[in-house]
């Protein structure tokens, strides 16, 4: 823990958050903070319709009513921008609906005004003559094929593909005994408070300043680049400390568009920001909406020997930029931590009259790992066989590692049953099990899950763009630089936007372990995508604690060397130096040495004591890449834009939950979860962000529903209907970790932030049908509200199921 | 229509439109703009003020109804400088991590404590129901509150 000169190392210290001194006193900049002055801004018009053409706008009234400067729709959009091309090949869209709408909600008119108030009168005014054209409401609509949700296309499937690993159907003629099972995961997402939104300033001749909210600015802004047809260098996009994002903030590059496009209208800048009604209809707002047919093959001891996986998937009106790829990324981990040797896996996504998707947390693992521990349970409750066995039966050796997926994805290293057994002893399983007992002899059902799940880390985009041969994407690289000023003060510049990660605080705590600094006393930004040092992706993937240190000792490595050349010839010396706790000096004589004030004061500002041809400052620049692109199996993935994922963290899970058969109510009691994400630079943090993603599994498993009618409206489109979790609603969270470093990533580190999210919901889906077993019921489908566990009581009880 | 109040402390004077809500009030026509819109529809808590020293909703509450009423803003609360104990206490127990909340609780919470010198875990989710956050699960939230509250009755006793 401690450097040789007496400096504390960062790993495993809860350094606090430098940015909560902004944050809780309300001093944080959001989007919605920024003051354009001039700015003018705008409301939407929406369609009342799930499919319906647009046989005509009329925009006269609202032109004409007070303070309305400008109204957009689709055709002006179509007219003067370039469609936004979508992540599977042959599809695209515009940001405002054109000839049709395609799902209830979608933004047809744009209305700009002197103030909000306004621009919803003048929105008021105007006037859309709907064809409401039949409703393609669901998957099986979709499939039936009679009406197309794009109609420029033959169906309303958008991307098929199976893939087959090993000789699967030989293991199901081979099997003992056979699983079978529907698995279906309703629409749910992150639900940021702070909305999508955009200003825009048209600066001439194709330039822009744009304030927006959005996630990778570094690589969506290809799309926003090419809608208003000018060049990227020319897009200066400001992203402001977001209120929140977990993946959804990803797809706001509609409104940076429309903004823009209105600014250039009108020669005034224009914002936009989403009421919450507005962002959960309208297509940056929800994600995955699932429905699994599974089948897994099992030896009479246990051993899964082959899992064939439908997943079909309802993407919405547009294919858009995630949605698709969400559904790919579970390539990588097939049969999550067991091993399996056969595997298939086949992807349906279909088109529908429903709002498009966007990224969510984890980015498609939860539902899958939620659907592979079903079958684990279900096996092993035939079988015979303690949800703790069947597991431990199939569970990866640690002698494995690094282990190779079905699909060719290699695991860097893991210790499932030591995670498992930890999370075992926290919770005391078996007096669990006792109370278990006990409270059944008085009618009262508790159910206990226990399940391990994945959460892989550190991608790459190969995979992202697997539906779209045009698209050339793979590796994903992420930059660091540090500088020390004239004063010998070091600062750290790195390039992602930030959304409640730290990433200041993070970025301090790792350039103080490589430099040997105290993290307090570095100044870290967070660079604008214009004013990047490098290349980068920033947050997503759990990747940028495991990015950042490999970038920082890159950097740091360059700047320690220069310094180093610099303090020889200050002190006339060709010894070994070091560079440590502000300090350059003699290995062999410490007391030699020069402060990092005066190395810094002769690069800036003395610099005829340079060393002969240095060229003067302290700054440098590392580009990191993902270490996975080095390893030939990795590099073979991205080639045929296969998953890579090869820091895999994963958790053991303890949910512990009270049924009432009267009610069909779960109470969610206790969560007792162990945790392995590698080595650990602040255990407090990555604590935090678990217990996020555990009161979002919380959420999606439970509560939380994007629930369309079959007219195709939406009947949760506000936080009263659409139940996120609140302060009630939490368990007591009880939670170890174990440490297993990863051999390739940078310092053993792994990804932490999605874990909570990707690994819980399986385990309470367990909790809830090992509470429903003594019904001989079980629930098929999330989210588990009441009247679906009574309606699986019922059908257990009219012997349908 | 005029409006007399007093906001942080200071006797204001507007003239405001009679749908005008109280949050765009406070942060457009104030510029107090620690308190946030979230959904615009009472759920949340984003942006939470105290109106005669009671947490409200100002996405609900029209601006006029401030008329003879007294309002407090996160920015009536904030010290010159550092943290007063409950922003402290958050800090302390990595209680938040966006923050687009956080000026929504810390005001839920000294209204909280002023209540409550010693509230149970029960009472404090209770008395936080009206505020989401969807980053921390308000496990270090209700940590917080916990342990300020201990300090502060521990303090005394």
């Amino acid at each position: 823990m401690t450097a040789p000169d007496g400096q504390p190392g960062q790993f495993g210290r809860a350094l606090e958050r430098r940015e909560d001194n902004r944050l809780v006193t309300g001093r944080q900049q959001y989007l919605d903070d920024v003051v354009v002055p001039g700015a003018l801004e705008a409301a939407l018009v929406r369609s009342p319709f799930a499919h319906a053409r647009i046989r005509s706008i009329d925009t006269s009234a609202a032109t004409a009513a007070p303070g309305v400067r400008l109204v957009i729709t689709g055709e002006d959009l179509a007219r003067d921008t370039d469609p936004i091309g979508q992540i599977i090949e042959g599809y695209s869209q515009y940001p405002l609906a054109v000839g049709k709408a395609r799902y209830a909600g979608e933004p047809v008119a744009f209305v700009v005004a002197d103030d909000p108030y306004l621009a919803e009168d003048g929105a008021d005014l105007i006037r859309v003559d709907y064809e409401p054209l039949p409703v393609v409401a669901d998957r099986d609509a979709a499939l039936r094929g009679d009406v197309l949700v794009d109609e420029t296309k033959e169906s309303n499937i958008a991307y098929h593909e199976v893939f087959t690993f090993g000789d699967v159907e030989g293991a199901f003629a081979d099997a003992d005994h056979l699983v079978e099972r529907q698995i279906v995961w309703r629409r749910s997402c992150g639900v940021p408070l702070d909305t999508n939104g955009a200003i825009a300033v048209h600066e001439g001749d194709g330039g822009y300043t744009i304030h927006a909210n959005t996630q990778i600015p570094r690589v969506f802004n290809a799309i926003i680049a090419i809608a208003l047809r000018t060049t990227s260098n020319r897009l200066r996009i400001l992203v402001p400390r977001m209120g929140g994002s977990y993946g959804t903030k990803m797809n706001n590059y509609r409104w940076p568009i429309v903004c823009a496009y209105a600014a250039r209208r009108t020669g005034r800048p224009v914002k936009f920001k989403e009421t919450m009604v507005e962002q959960l209809e309208q297509g940056e707002c929800q994600a995955y909406d699932r429905r699994y047919t599974l089948r897994a093959a099992f030896t009479r001891d246990g051993r899964m020997t082959a899992y064939a996986l439908k997943l079909e998937e309802d993407l919405g009106g547009y294919p858009g930029m995630l949605g698709p790829a969400m559904t790919l990324k579970p390539i990588a981990f097939i049969s999550g931590p067991f091993d399996v040797p056969a595997q298939s896996y086949e992807v349906q996504s279909v088109l529908t009259n429903k709002s498009p998707q966007t990224a969510y947390r984890g980015f498609g693992s939860a539902p899958h790992n939620l659907a592979l521990a079903a079958v684990m349970h279900e096996a092993g409750q035939e079988l015979g066989l303690p949800a703790e066995e069947i597991q431990r039966r199939n569970f990866i050796r640690p002698e494995s590692f690094p282990y190779t997926t079905a699909s060719g994805n290699q695991i860097d290293c893991g210790d499932y049953v030591g995670a498992l057994t930890k999370v075992i002893e926290l919770a005391d399983l078996e007096g669990l099990r006792r109370r278990q007992e006990e409270l059944r002899e008085q009618d009262r059902y508790l159910g206990i899950g226990v399940s391990l799940g994945l959460e892989p880390s550190m991608f790459d985009y190969s995979y992202f763009v697997r539906a779209n041969e045009t698209v050339p994407m793979s590796g994903a690289p992420e930059y660091l630089t540090v500088a020390l000023d004239n004063m010998g003060e070091a600062t750290a510049f790195v390039g992602t936007t930030e959304s409640g990660q730290a990433y200041e605080t993070l970025t301090a705590q790792i350039v103080g372990e490589e430099l040997g600094i105290d993290p307090d006393r570095i100044e870290v930004v967070l660079q604008q995508p214009q004013d990047s040092d490098g290349p980068g992706f920033g947050q997503g993937a759990s990747r940028m604690t495991m990015m950042l240190l490999g970038a920082a000792r890159g950097a740091c490595d360059k700047l320690r060397a220069k310094m180093i050349r610099i303090a020889r010839h200050a002190l006339e010396t060709d010894a070994e130096m070091e560079v440590s706790g502000g300090r350059v000096y003699v290995r062999e004589d410490p007391e030699r040495a020069l402060p990092f004030i005066a190395v810094a004061g002769i690069a800036h500002i003395d610099t005829t004591k340079l060393p002969a041809g240095e060229e003067p400052g302290l700054k440098a620049t590392h580009v990191f890449e993902n270490p996975a692109v080095a390893i030939d199996t990795h590099a073979k993935l991205m080639g045929t834009r296969m998953p890579s994922y090869p820091a895999m963290s994963y958790a053991g899970v303890i949910p512990v939950v009270e049924l009432d058969p009267g009610s069909g109510k779960v109470e969610l009691q206790d969560l007792y979860v162990c945790y392995d994400c590698g080595r650990i630079l602040n255990p407090a943090t990555v604590e935090a962000l678990h217990h996020g993603g555990i009161a979002q599994a919380i959420g999606a498993v439970f509560y939380e529903e994007f629930t369309y009618s079959d007219a195709g409206q939406l009947l949760t489109n506000n936080l009263w209907d659409y139940g996120v979790p609140t302060t009630r609603d939490m368990p007591r969270i009880h939670s170890t970790h174990q440490e297993t470093p990863s051999p390739w990533m940078p310092r053993g580190v792994k990804g932490a932030a999605e874990g909570g999210y990707i690994a819980t919901p399986a385990a309470l889906l367990w909790a809830v049908n090992d509470a429903l077993e003594p019904f001989g019921a079980r629930v098929d489908e999330v989210p588990i509200t009441p009247e679906r566990v009574l309606a699986a009581i019922d059908a257990a009880r009219s012997g349908s199921q | 229509m005029l409006i007399r109040t007093i906001v942080n402390g200071e006797p204001v004077e507007r003239d405001v439109e009679p749908r005008r809500r109280l949050v765009d009030f406070v942060r457009k026509d104030l510029g107090l703009v620690g308190a946030n819109v979230g959904c615009g529809h009472g759920v949340c808590g984003a942006c939470t003020v105290l109106l005669d020293g009671q947490t409200v909703k100002s996405c609900l509450l029209f601006a006029v109804q401030l008329h003879g009423h007294e309002l407090t803003t996160i920015e009536g609360v904030n010290p010159p400088e550092g943290l007063n104990e409950v922003q402290a206490a958050f800090k302390h127990n990595f209680a938040i991590q966006c923050g687009y909340c956080a000026p929504g609780f810390v005001l839920a919470v000294q209204q909280l404590l002023a209540r409550h010198e010693n509230p149970s875990d029960e009472e404090i989710a209770y008395a936080l129901m009206g505020n989401v956050c969807r980053c921390t699960g308000y496990v270090n939230i209700v940590k917080a509150v916990r342990r300020l509250a201990e300090q502060r009755t521990g303090a005394r006793a």
